[in-house]
């Protein structure tokens, strides 16, 4: 979560406003959607718009993973069930918008680093104490898991080596072993934070400005005016259905 | 330029909860453009007047507060902390804490941002700062990948970008190396020609004496010193006080006679290689550690000294090389105290601690009463780990691997923001673990510390050690101006 | 009531909220790591975690106190699980109506966080609804009602607010521990 090239592709430098508009319609839409072909289709598109930003690859694990879940899922049904297609009138519709909110999150995650993210939510007017809060995590995820790397550390020099079992036969380990250091840690850093940002005339309560404004693009209106064209024409073909299936 | 930076008249300040105050009648004026440094024993109160100061305590923090604090136009206490940043700016020793983003141009316009101000604006005074602490041509760069020097400017440049005339440090330099903390030097020496008023505070006294106009020392809760800079140079005065030597090397130091026997290492390595993925490494190592023996190991950050330390802990694995270890039976070989003793306690009294995971060690449950005797904890053996004073939580570490008797104590940077009289106190112990016949390794940029305590040095730099000797040989003034990288200036001159 | 659990958030709360989120993240993802990897469904990680994820959360309330602190975890919990990690946009509901579910709960029955049970209901309740929610997402996307019948939605949901429960029992006893110790306010 720390680098992020932001200039990769097209899709990286939309605005993340118009990704988030993307991802919220197409999870809404594609739970109103019941044509299976249509349902695919929209998939494919998703996958298209992956490989043009480029991190079709970096996502390529995460997809398979789920494909073969959905294989599975199927075949079981098949097998026990002893029809094929039953199991798969049963389980595609769901599989296939699973699939595309899955692609969508991934299309928006992998495009956006989170720090710009956070400063569109400020633009959207997002009261201050919310972005600034999200901003805070966003920030320390790196900084407390290195802490709690050292901390793993320490359990080992003190001949504590834990084992998956642990997690069920002896929870206290894990937590006075893990959760408190990383507590006591947490409860210093937080408050050094809340000084810094008080010394650098930060208020909770007050709007903020920014160095580099966000602006809504050409790009982002073309691929705006796309997308609802898209969308309605898929609406009308799940109402209209031209084809004969 | 009649009116003075500050103003603190009759201060008393109490924490929440607690009996006593940490402030006691405080009485100061600081005149425009004065370098002040602040110093004191620890626990006397440095930090808490400092966060009186911007109103952070006990707007913030909490307490109880008496008596008036004016900063240039604005008081403490019909101001809020983000009102007074503008004339006042705060910088304090983690620069991880102080950060909110991860581009180094968005951190120095978070203050600016703040206030609401045109992007224009900002703009102007984020290159204005950078440009202050020599950074601009970082601005595009990751917080993330800087150094901790580099981030402790951006923390100064941060504050920068508000325009404030005023700037208050609390051991800015603590987690620096000796290059880190030179470099910040210059800067404030910049800052300080350019008619800012700044208030330092620091144990450690050599870069700031130069530079300071005035010297306040404090104990418990008082003013009880405001005098010239020179007073420092006073054996006396800084060993009644608890106050470090600004000379990093004492020159009446008598090196002691090397006597360490040089049989039966405890541990004996050769060739030793370790490289990260990102292409660090530290190569060809050999080394032997005898018993009884306390070594020194120095270089700047980044030369790979806690590499090091993690590879002969065995939490990294070498990827050649061997380490033999003198007696192969047992398992438990390393204990490591690490620079911040909160990472390492676990357990909710003292004795729990010494007793934590022992179980699988047949036997060590009976070396904890000892233990607990020789380190002089018996008293403090049911308090909370965590409600310990920073020597106790070292000192209870220790213990916690005195039980398992290692073969050798690494510790890491361990006078970190200690002052005179808990150095001496470490000192005293180093001296008494030394007859439990195990080897110990001290990291350390103090050498000071190291004169004390050490009878060899290893200079490491690269990864590779580039000098080993005798301390007496190792730390001397021509040694310091030509192997140390970056240390040139802790030079006496 | 204290007068401590209307007023508004401070910039110290918003921080300690900021990085206890941060720390959910931290030991859901050793617990994961070291529980199983076995899950595919991403939900489904969520409830493995439950019970060290709340000793967490119950830490965060005890030490903010305030109502609206596990409504402000739900959402941002729930932005991040949304839009960066895993990024998936069902996860946002289910958080944040966990998370109101269990500040209305406390405002009624406790006033405010702090004490044992307040701290144990929230977690429970906050975990049960927001299973509730995410295992019933599955019909909106054509789930057929056979596989998952309501009363194994129930059954899970009560199981991992017991967790959830558990967990904030824990919470309650550390934070006791860390405010006698001096370590915590
Ligand atoms: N948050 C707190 N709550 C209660 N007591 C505190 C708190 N912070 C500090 N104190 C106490 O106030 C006194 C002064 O502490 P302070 O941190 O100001 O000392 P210092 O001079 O900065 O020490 P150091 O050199 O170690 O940084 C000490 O007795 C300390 O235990
Ligand atoms: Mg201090």
């Amino acid at each position: 979560m720390g680098e992020f090239d932001s200039d990769y592709s097209l899709i990286h430098r939309l605005d993340p406003r118009t990704k988030l508009i993307l991802v919220v319609a197409i999870t809404l839409m594609c739970t109103i959607i019941n044509n299976i072909f249509l349902l695919l289709s929209i998939g494919a598109g998703l996958i298209i718009l992956l490989t043009f930003s480029k991190t079709l690859k970096r996502v390529s694990a995460l997809l398979g993973f789920f494909l073969i879940f959905a294989a599975a899922a199927i075949s079981l049904t098949a097998i026990i069930t002893r029809d094929i297609n039953y199991a798969l009138e049963y389980f595609s519709p769901f599989l296939a918008r699973f699939f595309i909110i899955i692609c969508a999150g991934l299309l928006f995650a992998f495009t956006t680093p989170p720090q710009r993210f956070a400063q569109s939510l400020q633009q959207m007017r997002i009261p201050t104490s919310i972005t600034f809060t999200l901003g805070i995590t966003l920030r320390y995820i790196p900084t407390l898991a290195r802490e709690a790397e050292s901390i793993f550390q320490s359990l080992k020099l003190r001949g504590v080596h834990l084992s998956k079992w642990d997690y069920i036969r002896r929870p206290s380990m894990i937590y006075r072993g893990i959760i408190i250091p990383l507590i006591i840690r947490s409860i210093k850093l937080s408050d050094e934070i809340a000084i810094a940002a008080e010394s650098r005339a930060f208020k909770s309560n007050k709007s903020r400005s920014s160095l580099k404004k966000l602006t809504i693009g050409k790009n982002d209106v073309l691929f705006l005016g796309i997308m609802i064209i898209t969308m309605g024409l898929v609406f009308y073909l799940d109402n209209n259905p031209v084809f004969p299936f | 330029m009649t009116n003075p930076a500050l103003q603190i008249t009759n201060l008393n300040f109490k924490y929440p909860h607690q009996e006593n105050f940490a402030l006691k009648n405080i009485n100061l004026t600081i005149k425009r453009g004065e370098f002040v440094f602040l110093t004191g024993k620890s626990g006397c109160g440095k930090s808490t007047l400092a966060r009186c100061l911007n109103g952070t305590l006990p707007q913030i923090l909490g307490g109880e507060i008496d008596g008036k604090i004016q900063v240039l136009d604005k008081n403490t206490r019909e101001n809020s902390v983000s009102d007074l940043a503008q004339n006042l700016g705060f910088i304090f020793q983690n620069p991880e804490s102080q950060f909110f983003t991860v581009k180094v141009e968005d951190e120095v316009a978070f203050g600016p941002e703040n206030l609401g101000w045109e992007s224009n604006k900002i703009s102007k005074n984020v290159d204005e700062a950078l440009n202050a602490v020599d950074m601009l041509e970082n601005r595009d760069m990751n917080v993330f990948n800087l150094s901790e020097g580099q981030k402790q400017r951006i923390a100064v440049a941060a504050n920068l970008s508000l325009q404030p005339e005023i700037l208050v440090m609390d051991e800015p330099t603590s987690n620096l190396d000796p290059p880190g903390a030179y470099k910040l030097f210059e800067i404030l020496k910049r800052l300080k020609n350019q008619k800012k008023t700044i208030i330092l505070i620091d144990h450690r006294t050599h870069h700031a004496l130069p530079l300071a106009d005035r010297v306040l020392i404090m104990d418990k809760g008082k003013i009880i010193k405001d005098d010239e800079p020179e007073i420092l140079y006073d054996a006396h005065t800084r060993e009644s006080y608890g106050i470090r030597n600004p000379r990093v090397l004492d020159e009446n130091y008598q090196a002691p006679e090397y006597q360490i026997v040089k049989q039966n290492p405890v541990l004996d390595i050769s060739r030793l290689s370790y490289s990260y993925d990102n292409g660090f490494s530290i190569q060809d190592i050999n080394l032997q550690i005898y018993p009884g023996e306390v070594v020194g190991l120095v270089g700047s950050n980044g030369s790979g000294k806690t590499t090091l330390a993690k590879v002969l802990s065995g939490i990294l694995k070498p990827q050649k090389g061997t380490l033999n270890w003198e007696r192969e039976d047992s398992t438990f070989k390393v204990g490591m105290v690490f620079q911040n003793p909160d990472h390492q306690l676990f357990m909710d009294s003292v004795y729990n601690e010494l007793n934590f995971g022992l179980e699988e060690v047949p036997g060590a449950q009976l070396n904890i009463g000892p233990v607990l005797k020789s380190m002089n904890l018996e008293k403090l053996q049911k308090r909370h780990p965590h409600s310990l004073s920073g020597g106790e939580k070292q000192r209870t570490l220790i213990s916690a691997f005195l039980v398992r008797e290692p073969h050798l104590l690494i510790m890491d940077e361990p006078t970190t923001g200690m002052d005179y009289y808990h150095m001496q106190r470490l000192v005293y112990e180093i001296k008494r673990l030394k007859k439990r016949n195990m080897g110990i390794m001290i990291i350390s940029h103090d050498l000071e510390f190291l004169q004390q305590t050490t009878q060899r040095v290893i200079i490491l730099s690269q990864g590779k050690i580039i000098q080993e000797g005798p301390t007496g040989d190792i730390l001397s003034q021509d040694k310091l101006d030509t192997c140390f990288e970056g240390y040139q200036s802790l030079s006496i001159k | 009531m204290n007068k401590n659990s209307t007023g508004r958030f401070t910039t110290r709360d918003l921080s300690f909220i900021g990085i206890i989120i941060a720390l959910m993240y931290i030991v859901q993802t050793i617990t994961i790591l070291g529980i199983s990897a076995l899950t595919p469904i991403d939900p489904l990680k969520s409830i493995v975690s439950a019970f060290f994820v709340s000793i967490v959360i119950a830490i965060g309330l005890s030490k903010v106190k305030k109502i609206g602190t596990f409504t402000i975890i739900g959402l941002i919990n729930g932005i991040i699980c949304g839009f960066i990690l895993p990024a998936f946009l069902p996860l946002l509901p289910a958080t944040l109506l966990g998370g109101i579910a269990a500040d209305g709960f406390t405002k009624i029955f406790f006033g405010e966080y702090g004490s044992r049970n307040s701290l144990l209901g929230a977690c429970g309740v906050g975990k049960f609804i927001e299973t509730l929610v995410i295992l019933t997402f599955p019909f909106i996307l054509g789930f057929s009602t056979n596989i998952l019948s309501p009363m194994i939605i129930i059954v899970s949901a009560v199981i991992v607010a017991l967790l959830g429960a558990g967990g904030g029992f824990i919470g309650y006893r550390i934070s006791v521990e860390l405010k006698k110790a001096g370590a915590m306010e």
